[in-house]
């Protein structure tokens, strides 16, 4: 009677078309298409999505639900403060927040209008042991004084090269 | 592993299939588990948590969902204990916190997972007093679907049909933690074409049809189970309706048909039946003006006996005949052609795409055997536009199964990115290319069994030759052991499709799989139409005219016997063939040339639910009911002989099809003189009494019975009395899954099966000509779709004609332009499209397209079509 | 003497009647001169439907129909539709396009009113329901969203 009951027949993982090693390599592959445009754009989407042949809805997916993949356009200088619970607890955190956003004026989530510098708030950036600390691109900035901030906000608005 | 577990739920033992997931188990032994993300019909998954259930061993008990966990011998499950309770208001809590409580505007209260279960199992009173979280409540996610974000429990199993039965992931859960949501990629709607399904299987009222949207309640509906009309799959449905009017249409299951889903032209597509343009009473064309005025039945009816008697009378009963649509019920289509053979005298009758195509009349073997076999060779056929039911299907055992699929088609289908072979053929070439398979398949075959001998020996002379180019093919064939070969009107039509058919049927019978040939109509019932006779030389039953035997038992039946030579066929009617013709459901004239030769006519009478092209030309209208407004009985493509009872009130004076033609044939009974064929008219004079009239009729020769048919059952149980095999299909036997008839009770051998191929091939175009390629597109502007609802309409493509990038970079084409397109039957102006599914050399344009392109420039004929792009 | 505790409770009683009527007199007339004065109604007397809307104008009925469901007679009968978000007829995504009662199926018994989710549909006071043919009984969406002030006053309950 029952031409196909999926729960009768259990398949494998992967059994389907999808070549499951193709697919580990989704994470990688956006980061190298993040790196291009320091975001991902629609177009890189779908090229991943082609090239490991998901769908683009399967990449899109999974890159919205990683923090570290981006789906907006953001500043060329990305500050990533920590709000996790050890450097809430050192006097970070907020305090290292209002003080950036002041002195950049614009709120977390928001980039600079010449579109240079993006304020966001993260979540633990395993760095509770030298908390508080935050990080430009991919530089940590540990142990955080406001004399500190100033000083890594003054590279990045003398245009210097970073991280 | 044993085959069969037994496990203990809540102190019942319960035997299940070792395999079977708990949730199963525990409906088998008649408990309810409570679910949201689980089916039946979709992966496990455990998103939902509403399952879990208490599962007791040796080192105390453990909740865990029972939606996922498998049956094992000794399984002790408990649902009812206080933990279990506690979880589950506890998960309906947590469902709902972001839950909109707008149940009385929601389509789905009344009917909703959800709800019930929060009745059932809730905790009553809500610990949450926070505002919820609001996202998008009116979005879509395609032209004909929206999604309310709010109202959505991320059950994934809108996403999971996607993937696992369309194979088409396009939705996915966006973002994560609260702000989770179902989306689509931008830019990139849902277009699966069963898509519909998914509305269905939402366990909340997150996804609407926007069709139906507000347009029902639903405890206050009428519903009623039916099949689909749209195409031959005979996929079943429920018709929802309330106050007269058809609100929605849902699936039924049917696991041998259409499992559960439907696709969404079953499901979108039904405002036809209700339509505010439908013809309600009989129209007359008036003698004075000029113009169709409306009329009562029996003025209506009186003009057509009156007409047609006279022509009749005049010219004899071949001047006269009929051409039905392969849509109609088999009542309709046996009492049509029982009109015409035994009270007109002719074997004038047949339907577009009848006679002309070379059609298999046992169909497919069962669409049961898709999931049963391991190679499936579709000719000309392309499922994922023609019976999308079926593409599901065929995806469904290619993605689980591994079977492999050979396409041969002029055009890169769908279904061509699967793993077998495609091969693109030039439209004509099939014949041609089949005979080389065969050829080679035979001589590999050969060569194994053979090998002393030679290779020489195994060669066929006539044969273009082993086939050395397909080897892939060969081995691919030849490793088949339970293959399916369908083939579709398409390749089947004229002197090539019997061409083509006869080299499929070498091909098949060469690998010993003769009875896996599978012929796929058009129409939704054409294998009921054949069956019943709806063709020029074949009666009922599938006996050709000249069989004196058969012709004797329909004449003990009908009272007189149909004439032994064969009809007119509907290209030979159109033609010119007739003086008179009776049109039923088909609107032949939407295409010009065939408005014109209709024109010519003496006397068109039309029935039809609209007044189309054709009924505008009609000396009289019919007004017909459509599929949902009359009992009636379709076959499917399987042969499976399906009920479609009424589901509303037939639209103002329409009548049933049957009904019709028997108030039409009791008028020509009455008529003077038609009771019998013999020429002299019985001149019976109403002063004679009862007794001498009925002497005088036996004096005069045999004479019809009447037409005694006071429901569409009555009609059925005499074509159990015509055609053999349809001997046990009652009504009560149809039951709501239908019956299929036996291929094996059908003793019609193949009549041409050694021709051989006499066809030239088809020759490459010369430079800046293009070979017509017309296959059928899904959303194309059928008349039902013209009157579908806005939301439908609106998928109607405009008229354009495909080309492959290279031939537009060659002929220096720009996309979007606008071309001329001439070919010999005519000339016609459409939209270019790039496509790379096209073949060099190719131009596609899809079948009726607005306008009729395809037609117009000569599609559908059967004959190679060159065509000039200017 | 026996007699004369009689004879004065007689006297009382006769006073004591008479209390009434004096009572009854000074009172007032109870006839109300209708339809020139109004009737005292108590404020949970139900009569006609009808309609009611937001302040801001939008109509309450979200074409729900919970009180065609919940009507015992079948009197009402509603047929809802989706609001232009540019011109919406009522708050939310649906609204009642058709709502009509039939007030001679009706039984006044109040259930729509309990049923509906938004109080859209109440039963007022308005008890003058004759009209001169069968038609006028069949109340349209337009009737009960524009009821007439009714001839009565509230009273206390």
């Amino acid at each position: 009677m029952t031409m196909d009951a999926a729960r009768q027949t259990p398949h494998a993982p992967g059994a389907g078309l999808v070549d499951p090693t193709k697919q580990a390599m989704l994470l990688s592959a956006l980061y190298l298409a993040q790196e291009q445009a320091g975001y991902l754009t629609p177009a890189a989407i779908e090229r991943v999505a082609q090239r490991l042949g998901l769908s683009p809805g399967q990449v899109y997916s999974v890159a919205s639900f990683y923090s570290l993949f981006r789906i907006e356009p953001v500043g060329r200088y990305v500050i990533q403060v920590c709000k996790g619970l050890s450097c809430y607890l050192c006097g970070g955190a907020e305090k290292v927040a209002d003080y950036i956003s002041a002195k950049l004026g614009i709120r977390p989530g928001e980039t600079t209008p010449d579109g240079r510098i993006t304020l966001e708030l993260v979540e633990c950036l395993a760095s509770c042991g030298t908390a508080p600390a935050m990080r430009i691109n991919d530089q940590l900035y540990e142990n955080l004084t406001l004399d500190a901030i100033d000083l890594a906000l003054e590279r990045l608005l003398e245009g210097g090269e970073h991280g | 592993m044993p085959d069969q577990v037994t496990l203990t739920i809540d102190d019942v033992k319960v035997t299940v299939p070792a395999g079977t997931l708990v949730v199963d188990a525990a409906k088998a032994a008649g408990i309810d588990i409570p679910v949201f993300c689980s089916h039946p019909k979709l992966d496990p998954l455990g998103a939902c948590r509403m399952c879990l259930v208490e599962f007791v061993g040796s080192r105390g008990s453990r909740l865990d969902t029972a939606c996922t966990v498998r049956v094992a011998e000794g399984m002790a499950v408990r649902t009812n204990t206080e933990q279990v309770k506690a979880v589950r208001e506890a998960n309906l809590g947590f469902i709902l916190i972001n839950h909109p409580l707008d149940c009385p505007i929601c389509d789905k209260g009344g009917e909703c997972p959800l709800q019930d279960q929060t009745m059932a199992y809730g905790p009553g009173v809500s610990q949450f007093v926070e505002p919820k979280r609001h996202k998008n409540k009116r979005y879509p996610i395609s032209d004909l679907i929206l999604l309310d974000q709010e109202r959505c429990i991320l059950c994934w199993r809108c996403i999971r049909y996607l993937e696992e039965w369309e194979d088409k992931p396009q939705l996915g859960l966006f973002e994560r933690g609260g702000e989770t949501m179902i989306d689509t990629f931008p830019g990139q709607p849902v277009d699966a074409k069963t898509s519909g399904s998914i509305i269905d299987i939402c366990p909340v009222g997150a996804l609407t049809n926007r069709v139906a949207r507000f347009r029902y309640r639903p405890w206050e509906l009428k519903k009623t189970p039916s099949v689909c009309n749209h195409c031959p799959v005979g996929c079943n449905l429920r018709l929802d309706e309330r106050v007269h009017a058809l609100r929605r249409i849902v699936a039924r299951e049917n696991m041998a048909v259409n499992d559960e889903w439907i696709c969404d032209k079953g499901r979108f597509v039904h405002q036809f039946v209700d339509h505010p343009e439908r013809l309600k009473k009989p129209l007359v064309r008036d003698a004075q003006r000029g113009t169709l005025r409306e009329a009562t039945w029996d003025e209506a009816l009186d003009r057509v006996v009156e007409k047609l008697g006279a022509l009749v009378e005049a010219n004899g009963p071949n001047t006269v005949g009929g051409i039905a649509s392969p849509r109609v019920s088999n009542e309709a289509a046996y009492l049509f052609q029982k009109f015409f053979r035994a009270l007109v005298g002719t074997n004038n009758v047949d339907f577009a795409g009848g006679s002309a195509v070379r059609a298999w009349p046992t169909g497919l073997s069962a669409i049961t055997d898709i999931a049963r076999s391991d190679l499936i060779v579709l000719v000309g056929f392309d499922p994922s536009e023609a019976a999308p039911l079926l593409a599901v299907h065929i995806k469904r055992v290619v993605l689980r199964k591994g079977a492999k699929l050979l396409i041969i088609h002029p055009r890169r289908i769908e279904l061509a990115k699967y793993p077998g072979a495609y091969l693109p053929v030039l439209p004509g070439n099939e014949a041609a290319l089949l005979g080389e398979l065969a050829a080679a398949v035979q001589a590999s075959k050969g060569v194994r069994g053979q090998e002393a001998r030679g290779k020489q020996a195994a060669r066929n002379p006539q044969s273009p030759g082993p086939g050395p180019q397909y080897p892939d093919v060969v081995a691919l064939l030849a490793a088949a052991k339970s293959p399916l070969f369908i083939y579709g009107p398409d390749v089947a039509r004229g002197e090539r499709g019997r061409a083509t058919v006869a080299a499929l049927l070498n091909l098949a019978t060469a690998l010993g799989q003769g009875d896996k040939l599978a012929y796929i109509g058009a129409g939704a019932n054409e294998q009921g139409v054949r069956d019943m006779g709806l063709l020029p030389d074949t009666l009922p039953g599938y006996a050709p005219v000249s069989d004196a035997a058969v012709r004797e038992r329909l004449g003990k039946l009908w009272g007189l016997q149909p004439p032994a030579e064969a009809g007119q066929t509907c290209a030979r009617m159109i033609g010119g063939g007739v003086k008179g013709l009776f049109v039923m459901g088909d609107n032949l004239a939407a295409l010009p040339a065939v408005a014109e030769a209709l024109r010519k006519l003496d006397f068109l009478v039309v029935q039809d639910l609209f007044l189309t092209e054709t009924a505008q030309l009609a000396d009289v209208v019919l007004p017909a009911c459509s599929f949902a407004e009359a009992d009636g009985t379709y076959t499917n493509l399987e042969r499976r002989v399906q009920r479609g009872p009424q589901g509303i009130r037939a639209v103002g004076e329409s009548k049933a099809d049957w009904a019709i033609l028997t108030a039409l044939a009791e008028k020509w009974l009455a008529a003077e003189g038609r009771g019998d064929r013999s020429g002299v008219a019985p001149a019976a004079a109403p002063e004679l009494p009862d007794w001498k009239r009925k002497k005088r009729k036996a004096k005069t020769g045999p004479a019809a019975k009447p037409w005694n048919y006071p429901t569409a059952q009555s009609v059925l149980e005499e074509i159990g009395k015509a055609v053999p095999f349809y001997a046990t299909m009652r009504w009560e036997a149809l039951g709501e899954g239908g019956l299929q008839w036996s291929a094996r009770d059908l003793r019609v051998g193949v009549r041409d099966s050694g021709l051989s191929n006499t066809q030239s091939p088809t020759s490459n175009p010369r430079p800046g000509e293009f070979l017509l390629v017309s296959s059928p597109l899904f959303w194309d502007a059928s008349l039902f779709m013209q009157y579908a609802a806005d939301q439908v309409r609106q998928l109607i493509p405009a008229p354009f004609v495909a080309l492959n990038p290279a031939d537009l970079a060659t002929a220096k084409l720009a996309e979007g332009s606008q071309m001329t397109l001439t070919s010999p039957h005519g000339s016609v102006i459409l939209t270019l499209k790039a496509d790379a599914s096209v073949q060099p050399g190719t131009v596609w344009i899809p079948a009726t397209l607005p306008g009729l392109p395809a037609e117009t420039l000569g599609g559908g004929r059967g004959e190679p079509i060159s065509v000039v792009v200017r | 003497m026996a007699n004369v505790s009689t004879v004065f409770r007689e006297i009382g009683a006769v006073v004591q009647a008479m209390g009434v009527t004096l009572r009854a007199l000074l009172a007032g007339p109870l006839t109300v001169q209708y339809p020139e004065q109004p009737i005292a109604v108590y404020p949970r007397f139900r009569a006609r439907h009808e309609l009611r809307r937001y302040e801001n104008g939008l109509e309450r009925c979200i074409g729900c129909m919970l009180c065609e469901a919940a009507c015992p007679t079948g009197a009402i009968h509603v047929e809802a539709a989706e609001n232009d978000p540019a011109h919406p007829v009522s708050p939310g995504e649906r609204y009642a396009k058709v709502y009509e009662v039939n007030l001679m199926r009706c039984v006044f018994c109040g259930d729509c009113e309990t049923a509906c989710p938004v109080e859209a549909i109440v039963l007022g006071h308005d008890f003058e329901l004759a009209v001169y043919d069968r038609d006028g009984f069949l109340l349209t969406k337009e009737q009960l969203l524009n009821p007439k002030v009714p001839n009565v006053v509230v009273r206390a309950e």
